[in-house]
């Protein structure tokens, strides 16, 4: 199951990788594909960065009202769907209609109040500050 | 620094953001332009498009590049390194999109809706390329109509059309571009050095007052990806790409063929910046006065002196490839001709990772697919085996469907499209069909036997493991101790005692590639051959290593030297002497070899730094005959009555071989008691039956064992034991 992969490795075991293997783009990389409620996988992006964490997610078709982002303890829970329909192609209405819904844990470092999030051109960004 | 715009170098992109006008800068940056990831930026070099801005991972963040796609490259006219202004734009949402393939295409069904699922929220310009996925095969389109003009992202509103005839304008068609090498990095980077930095920028060469480099050769085993790093240069650099295939240049005209080389050299000084490209240059410059005609050494002859004669030849650099290069003319190989010779060894463990990425980046990929494990699964597979490993996954994905397709003679309808996923069993079954190709000669199907099936000698197993696993596992605890693991081990015992069969079990546990050579086998009648074959071996084993090269019955290739009657084994056992232990040094590549005539064996063979390493087997003792008795009747109906306790004081001496040749007759004795019973009572193996099979074996076996004593005919009882087996 992927969700109970832990989201972040082990900063040490990172640190044994990259000295036996060599360092490579794609190890380092910190991005999952997961979902819950659709069929398809997609690829989420984390990206640390000095005292913030981005939170990536490619959301094609949404829009910025059709976007939900819930936190409940260390969860974040994202709901996208359309609600009106109508002038949309007709093909993928139902789709869009039906939306997706994204749950993961978040790592422990980060603080959960104070998050922000932003949705542009079906991608949106959350911002989570570390805690200290 | 609030200009609204920056510039940034060009670098490769992830390759999972391949083919999704995706372009990466780093945070840093992206906050001092007011940016957020999604936005959509301008792309400006020599042209400019559009492009969604994501944030980098932080390994670039102190860095000033922005990562992007070949596409999205020459979509802009720039290749990696240059510079590029980036801007935020204003977009509108697109009305109207029309689509123009770049090749000739067919669709069964109507594909909008699959590609405007593909498109949904793509930033678009009129005249951009934009590649499209269908299930693993990426088909280049061009927005050829656009409503309203300028920039514009494709929403659920907007109507797609999707053209059938293909774009006829001006533009490049899709080439191979870096990001679609996977596992050459370094090669990349070295051609990149020698071929584009010239081109590029002549006039630092001019300065430093060097002449620029005038050939590379690309050598390595076949399918490692040799061509398509010289396609992807032609295509990176924008340099005209001529090509020469080796045997086509040939004529039957006297003079015909050394003309057409002269030809294409003008062409490409004509066209200059150009690359000149000869694929398989074994065949058309062999070695000169070996035996070749007239014909070829002209034409050898007219390359050596177009490569460096006395014209000089301005920015024309060649590259050729070939997997045999001891078989060209030296003279092509000195500086000056082909000045750098880059080596293309089949991928280690991450490059496999970055080519099964690139062959899958279109599949539909179910989730348990895991890359880790199938590059873990695929030693010694090359570039061109792992891409129809990809294939052949993808066919077996779409089986169960066919029958469903087939009803449906006209077109395969979108729900099942859909739905084919391609799984990590998928993935397995190919694997099964698949072998490295630089294998095949050597191949052999790997025994399933496990160190579960080795009953008893737990120190032997251990000592393997640590001796065969250890170093091929985990080279790095080797050179943190600053030693070097052991080249061989010989195990050596009385015939029976299980050697072939820890062989066995190494070749299924330590994941590498496994060669087995049968002694008598290597020797031919020939002169030289025989060590030839030696040679090979060693040559394939270092090719494909991890590799574990296994010699049963080694005593028939490494007897004593000095006593034997025929030179052939003499010389066969100096080729194992300089291969274990020669100036070439063998890397991860041990060598297991068995025998039950240690004594036999050339003494220079079993010396420190050779075959060093020795694991004597003997009949096992009672604890290990009563393992060997559970592994042996583990799949076997037994009866209450059946005690294997007591059977174990009676075979005192016996071997394991001895041992399962007792359930066997106990089995083959039950199955003819419940034949002949016409098979009505339950099936099981019990006591009289164990009883009686100890009796035939001690027979069959007391009467061979004597014979040994007596020192004859040692080669016939250890056929009847290996056939037991």
């Amino acid at each position: 199951m992927p969700f109970d992969d832990d989201f972040f490795n082990d900063p040490f075991e990172n640190l044994i990788r990259d000295f036996f293997r060599g360092s490579s783009l794609e190890q380092r990389r910190r991005s999952q594909r997961f979902i819950k409620g659709e069929e398809e996988d997609r690829v989420i992006d984390f990206v640390e960065d000095g005292k913030k964490l981005y939170l990536v997610f490619e959301l094609p078709g949404f829009d910025e009202k059709d976007v939900s982002v819930m936190i409940k303890g260390k969860e974040i829970k994202i709901v996208a769907k359309k609600a009106k329909t109508e002038d949309l192609r007709d093909y993928l209405s139902e789709k869009l209609r039906r939306g997706i819904s994204i749950q993961k844990q978040l790592p422990n470092f980060v603080s959960t109040k104070g998050f922000s999030h932003t949705m542009k051109n079906g991608v949106l960004e959350v911002v989570f500050n570390k805690e200290k | 620094m609030k200009k609204g715009f920056i510039e940034l170098d060009v670098a490769e992109s992830l390759q999972e953001d391949i083919d999704k006008s995706i372009v990466r800068i780093p945070s840093k940056i992206m906050d001092s332009l007011g940016l957020v990831s999604g936005d959509i930026v301008e792309l400006k070099a020599k042209e400019s498009s559009v492009a969604k801005i994501m944030r980098s991972i932080r390994q670039d963040s102190e860095r000033e590049i922005i990562r992007m796609d070949g596409t999205i490259r020459s979509n802009i006219g720039a290749s990696i390194g240059d510079k590029v202004k980036i801007q935020k734009v204003k977009i509108f949402e697109a009305q109207k999109i029309t689509l123009s393939p770049l090749q000739e295409v067919r669709f069964s069904d109507e594909p909008t809706e699959y590609f405007h699922t593909k498109l949904l929220h793509k930033p678009l310009t009129l005249n951009q390329k934009t590649i499209i996925d269908v299930f693993g095969t990426r088909l280049g389109y061009v927005v050829s109509k656009i409503e309203p003009k300028g920039y514009v992202i494709v929403t659920p509103k907007t109507k797609i059309i999707v053209s059938d005839t293909p774009y006829t304008g001006d533009l490049k068609a899709t080439g191979v571009s870096y990001e679609d090498i996977g596992g050459l990095k370094n090669e990349v980077d070295l051609i990149r050095e020698m071929v584009e930095l010239p081109m590029k920028h002549p006039e630092v060469f001019q300065k430093l007052g060097i002449g620029a480099p005038k050939g590379v050769l690309l050598t390595g085993p076949p399918g490692t990806g040799k061509t398509l790093l010289a396609k992807a240069v032609a295509n990176e650099t924008d340099a005209s790409f001529f090509s020469i295939a080796g045997p086509e240049i040939m004529s039957k005209y006297y003079g015909e063929s050394e003309k057409h080389i002269r030809d294409i050299f003008q062409q490409a000084e004509k066209n200059a910046p150009s690359i000149i490209f000869v694929d398989e240059i074994d065949s058309i410059a062999p070695k000169r006065g070996e035996g070749t005609d007239q014909a070829e050494k002209r034409v050898v002859a007219q390359l050596l002196t177009l490569m460096d004669g006395l014209k000089t030849r301005g920015q024309v650099v060649v590259m050729a490839a070939t997997n045999r290069p001891d078989d060209i003319d030296p003279a092509l190989r000195r500086p000056g001709r082909f000045d750098r010779e880059i080596k293309i060894n089949p991928p280690d463990e991450i490059g496999r990772k970055e080519i099964l990425q690139i062959h899958t980046r279109g599949m539909p990929l179910d989730r348990d697919v895991n890359f880790d494990e199938l590059t873990y699964k695929t030693i010694g597979f090359t570039g061109a085996d792992l891409e129809v490993l990809c294939k052949e996954a993808g066919l077996k994905a779409i089986k169960p469907y066919f029958s469903q397709l087939k009803n449906i003679e006209e077109k395969v309808p979108t729900e099942i499209l859909d739905k084919i996923k391609i799984k990590r069993d998928d993935f397995i079954e190919a694997l099964k069909n698949v072998e490295p190709s630089a294998m095949r000669e050597v191949l052999i199907n790997k025994p399933n036997v496990t160190w579960d099936d080795v009953g008893g000698l737990e120190k032997e197993k251990e000592k393997l493991r640590e001796l065969v696993e250890l170093p091929l596992l985990r080279p790095d605890l080797f050179k943190r101790a600053g030693i070097k693991p052991g080249k061989g081990i010989l195990l050596s015992g009385p015939s029976g005692t299980g050697k072939t069969l820890l062989a066995k079990a190494v070749a299924t546990e330590a994941n590498a590639n496994f060669i087995s050579v049968k002694g008598p086998e290597l020797i031919s009648k020939w002169v030289g051959e025989s060590e030839k074959h030696v040679r090979e071996i060693f040559k394939k084993a270092r090719q494909v290593a991890p590799t574990i090269i296994f010699f049963d019955e080694f005593d028939s290739i490494s007897k004593m030297r000095g006593m034997s009657i025929s030179d052939a084994t003499e010389r066969v056992v100096n080729q194992l002497l300089t291969e274990l232990d020669g100036i070439e040094e063998l890397e991860k590549v041990i060598v297991i070899a068995a025998t039950n005539r240690k004594d036999l064996i050339d003494s220079s063979l079993l010396r420190p730094g050779r075959i060093d390493i020795i694991v004597e087997l003997s009949a096992p003792d009672r604890k290990t005959r009563e393992k060997i008795f559970e592994v042996h009747t583990k799949n076997m109906p037994l009866d209450k009555n059946v005690k294997l306790s007591d059977y174990l004081e009676e075979t005192e001496g016996w071997t394991g071989a001895d041992i399962e040749s007792i359930a066997r007759n106990a089995g083959i004795n039950a199955i003819k008691r419940y034949y002949k019973s016409k098979m009505k009572k339950e099936f099981k193996i019990t006591k009289e039956d164990f009883d009686w099979a100890l009796e035939e074996v001690s027979r069959s076996i007391g009467k061979e064992k004597s014979r040994e004593k007596a020192g004859r005919n040692e080669e016939k009882s250890k056929d009847k034991n290996n056939k037991k087996k």
